[in-house]
């Protein structure tokens, strides 16, 4: 498009990225500043960078098995969602049957559903089967509830793939499955990354379902422990913020070096669907 | 191809259904409808004998319950106002993020990060921006003598309700964007070219235009946003910002929901608020069914009166 007035344009995307981006920026600045210099002065920088705060936190708290925790979580989710969402997408584009279409109705449907309605339900279900305070519980849980928006996002994936491929190996004498493992999913990796990373994305950020199911500290995900750090250290804001800084780890490398897939995951979520 | 062929087909596609179903059956499917069921009941984890059927019940106290009231019209509000300005914020940085200009990415990825990051580490940030002693806000604008008093973002009840709003519209911009600017890439310059020629100029380009372009995203990504702040995201920004405080300030119905099963143990009535949820969600769609419908009437009218 034309070139014109490109320094307003400058301007102003750099004024609201740094009001956007301030939260960020604070983060990481307080958790390398001194406790002095975090109570004495107001500047954005940190004058005698220190990592104090982090060697603070990987000492004298659950948050390094925590961190743990949320990549072990966060690592199966991602597996599950990838495997259960490629074959369902898989099925709505290239089955035609009643069943299917009841399906997507459920899928939309499911998603207007309150979380707080299937809370206490879901808790029970999780204790009868024995797997309050256990991880094992966040893993279903995960994977279930971001299912139908990784199964959206597959489908739509699974659309531009020409049905050609699959129906010339079918004529072939290959079965709809084989047709599915030998010629669509290695084209699919593409479709698979971006699943896979809003499921990594929604797990390792999940606050809620973990505060529930989870009692012992050092079983909880990072979530649950970066809230705690008010509560259980009367606030100690520098080990707060490097604490969130860790956390914030994942999602920079995601932007990165997989910017082009989270957006591809929201869109064919959001807009394909 | 045959129907054999055809019915066989299909068994595979129902076999590779089975993953994902056994999974939404478990945590999705038994957990509604038991809920629904618990709405019906006076279970009270506090009195071992409750759990009867009280048939609607729950629901005749609830609509006779004031606070309901208010806290519906603030879960509203609040979901209106999100939705609303996070559309507009994230419509601003796509329009800007779309044109031509060097590190493009890099500015697309930072202004991303609201999105990915966790909203534990979102709340934490803002209460540490918002804090009144030592917040960055509060400190600045003393510094440069606009306030004498520091601002009790999160600690006055009226300016507690609008802080919250802000850090999700914060928290949520990102996706608006995102879809947006799939809209705006849609657009080719072809589009553009005749207007130009014209010599529109670029406000009427855009409202003429681009907008309409963008109308169909722009109806699915609010209408999504809507849904997942009123159902969901409303809660966990709340709670880990305010605890639905100072004085219940800032309770929206999943947070007073939340309470009411956790702290009161009445699982009965806490599951009656969020069957009011889904209520609410139902009305929102019929309402907008009608819009439609109307308008579509409408426009075929109009049609057949300029041409009978």
């Amino acid at each position: 498009m034309v070139r014109q007035q490109s320094w307003l344009t400058y301007v102003l995307i750099i004024v609201l990225l740094a009001i956007v981006l301030l939260p960020l920026i604070s983060m990481v600045s307080t958790s390398l500043k001194t406790d002095a210099e975090l109570y004495g002065s107001n500047s954005l920088l940190p004058q005698n960078p220190t990592l104090d705060n982090y060697r603070y936190v990987f000492k004298n708290t659950d948050f390094p098995q925590q961190v743990i925790n949320s990549i072990l979580v966060s690592l199966t989710v991602t597996l599950i969602s990838v495997f259960a969402a490629s074959f369902a997408g898989y099925a709505l584009t290239r089955f035609r049957g009643r069943i299917f279409g009841i399906y997507k109705g459920f899928l939309y449907l499911i998603q207007m559903i309150p979380a707080v309605l299937m809370l206490m339900p879901l808790f029970m279900v999780i204790r009868s089967l024995g797997l309050y305070d256990n991880l094992v519980s966040l893993m279903i849980s995960y994977t279930a509830i971001n299912l139908p928006i990784c199964i959206w996002m597959m489908k739509s994936f699974y659309e531009t793939i020409p049905y050609e491929i699959d129906e010339s190996a079918l004529v072939d004498g290959c079965g709809p499955f084989m047709a599915y493992v030998r010629l669509i999913l290695p084209m699919s990796a593409s479709g698979l990354t971006s699943v896979g990373i809003i499921a990594f994305i929604y797990a390792w950020n999940e606050y809620m379902l973990a505060s529930v199911f989870i009692r012992t500290n050092t079983l909880t995900t990072l979530s649950v422990g970066l809230s705690q750090f008010s509560q259980q250290f009367s606030v100690e804001w520098g080990a707060m913020m490097a604490a969130s800084s860790i956390a914030t780890i994942p999602a920079a490398l995601f932007l990165v070096f997989a910017q082009k897939y989270i957006v591809e995951g929201i869109t064919a979520g959001a807009v394909k669907g | 191809m045959n129907n054999k062929l055809l019915v066989r087909r299909n068994i595979v596609g129902y076999y590779m259904l089975i993953p994902a179903t056994i999974l939404f059956l478990l945590i999705n499917a038994f957990p509604l409808v038991y809920g629904l069921i618990l709405s019906l009941t006076d279970k009270n984890y506090t009195k071992p004998k409750s759990g009867k059927f009280v048939g609607l019940e729950n629901f005749k106290s609830i609509l006779h319950d004031s606070e309901f009231w208010s806290i519906m019209g603030y879960t509203i509000v609040y979901t209106v106002f999100v939705v609303a300005f996070s559309y507009l914020l994230g419509l601003a940085l796509a329009v800007l993020l779309n044109k031509n200009i060097k590190f493009r990415g890099v500015f697309r990825a930072l202004a991303l990060f609201p999105w990915v990051i966790p909203t534990v580490v979102a709340a934490q940030n803002w209460r540490w921006l918002f804090n009144d002693q030592l917040g960055f806000i509060n400190r600045t604008l003393m510094e440069l003598s606009i306030i004498k008093e520091p601002i009790l973002f999160l600690a006055n009840a009226d300016l507690a309700r609008l802080s919250v709003i802000i850090v999700a519209i914060w928290k949520s911009y990102p996706f608006m964007m995102v879809v947006l600017l799939a809209g705006l890439q849609s657009i080719g310059d072809e589009m553009y070219e005749p207007a130009y020629i014209d010599g529109a100029n670029r406000t009427k380009i855009f409202w003429y235009i681009t907008m309409p372009t963008l109308k169909p995203m722009s109806i699915v990504c609010t209408t999504l946003m809507g849904l997942w702040t009123f159902n969901t995201l409303s809660f966990d920004n709340i709670y880990l910002l305010t605890q639905g405080g100072p004085s219940g300030s800032t309770y929206v119905m999943s947070i007073q929901s939340y309470y009411t099963a956790i702290y009161r143990g009445k699982i009965g009535y806490a599951s009656a608020i969020s069957v009011m949820m889904m209520v609410i969600i139902a009305l929102a769609v019929l309402i907008y069914a009608i819009a439609k419908y109307t308008a579509a009437i409408k426009e075929q009218r109009n049609a057949g009166d300029v041409n009978g």
